[in-house]
């Protein structure tokens, strides 16, 4: 079944290499929304996440004509390329923005949103953002975007041990960021006993 | 008996599920599920596991869903159709070309590129040492000694210095060479 999905729509890559516009826009369709959705998810920013989603677009559209799908899915290609250039931003941020130490500006802003208990949202992306990239591209792909492990690893370009590795040490690390804090956001706790209750 | 078989799951192996995928048996990996599910179900040593993961796992969903694409940038997307003359979009040809570049592999071009132009540059503008002494720095030492005149003291400073100003001017953009070989200065594009 998938076999034939994936055998169809490297049918329409090359259809849209050839220029066929029906085909291109059909792939921009299926794909666009989650594209863009990962690069606001590693970046953070609506506007940038928008430049990484078209820039993905372009590496899509020069590439489309001479596609070869060497195992990989579109939507696997696609996440990998979008991960890339996510983090060569943000390598690009810190180096123009002189951010000497980004984790220690993230662990600032999360000081400052527990202290005022200020906004979830704002300390969870904090927590996010002080992780390592790749850390926090495997947790946006597993948590967020719902991707099973093997989707994920093939995103990331890497085995499923690593994944989980990345994974468990990302996870750590903001249990140890969000700890201090989860009272407070968690207020005393009802919504996550009764989620957790209802799971088991 | 296979199914028995591949129920079984250590807690240890769970603590280990959990610590990557978080509380939510949804996200672990397929053919471990059952088995999980299994042992969550049947041992409040491991519900213990995953009701510490949830609260984790319930506090990362407060990030809330990120916005839809906007209408500008599906349309000027859809519009990217290979092959066609008007591929790049006005508002961001400029960064499309950027990466239309990295897609060639040419970044280190472009880095060799902006390290000549570094270098143009330093070499093109004039040295601060060898133009005139500035009026601020005139006042102050004609205020320190007021019986010689301004270009007499930027002389003797020059000469206290051991150079000529054009030498110096030059040993100055001798050291930016060596900082744009550390750390390249890239235009900001």
């Amino acid at each position: 079944m998938r076999a034939a999905g994936d055998h169809d729509e490297h049918a329409l890559v090359r259809r849209a290499g050839a220029g066929e516009a029906a085909a291109w826009q059909a792939l921009v369709d299926a794909h666009l929304a989650a594209v863009h959705r990962t690069a606001w998810y590693m970046l953070g920013d609506r506007a940038e996440a928008e430049d990484v989603a078209q820039e993905a677009f372009v590496r899509l559209m020069t590439k489309a004509s001479r596609w070869q799908p060497d195992g990989a899915r579109l939507g696997t290609w696609l996440y990998r390329v979008t991960v890339n250039l996510c983090i060569d931003r943000q390598r690009q941020r810190r180096r123009f923005t002189f951010v000497e130490d980004m984790k220690e500006m993230a662990d600032t802003t999360f000081a400052t949103a527990l202290d005022h208990r200020i906004d979830l949202g704002q300390a969870i992306r904090a927590a996010l953002d002080a992780l390592n990239p790749r850390q926090r591209a495997a947790v946006l792909l597993v948590h967020y975007q719902g991707q099973t492990n093997i989707e994920a690893a093939a995103a990331l370009d890497v085995s499923i041990d690593a994944l989980e590795s990345l994974l468990a040490r990302a996870r750590r690390a903001l249990r140890q960021s969000l700890t201090p804090s989860l009272p407070d956001l968690l207020g005393d706790g009802p919504a996550s006993r009764s989620r957790t209750e209802g799971r088991s | 008996m296979t199914d028995e078989g591949e129920r079984r799951m250590t807690p240890r192996q769970l603590a280990r599920l959990i610590d990557a995928y978080g509380a939510d048996p949804s996200r672990f990996p397929e053919d471990v599920r059952a088995a999980a599910e299994h042992l969550l179900a049947h041992s409040p040593q491991a519900r213990g596991l995953a009701d510490a993961a949830a609260r984790l796992d319930f506090v990362l969903d407060g990030l809330g869903a990120p916005p839809p694409p906007t209408a500008a940038l599906t349309a000027s997307v859809r519009r990217l159709v290979p092959g066609s003359a008007r591929q790049l979009p006005r508002a961001t040809a400029g960064r499309s070309i950027v990466a239309w570049l990295q897609s060639l592999s040419l970044r280190p071009v472009a880095l060799a590129v902006a390290t000549l132009a570094g270098l143009g540059i330093g070499l093109i503008l004039p040295s601060p040492f060898a133009s005139p002494p500035s009026t601020i720095e005139s006042v102050d030492y004609s205020e320190a000694d007021p019986t010689s005149s301004a270009d007499s003291v930027a002389l003797e400073e020059m000469d206290e210095l051991g150079g000529e100003p054009m030498a110096t001017g030059l040993a100055s953009r001798g050291a930016s060479e060596s900082g744009v070989e550390e750390e390249p200065e890239l235009p900001l594009i």
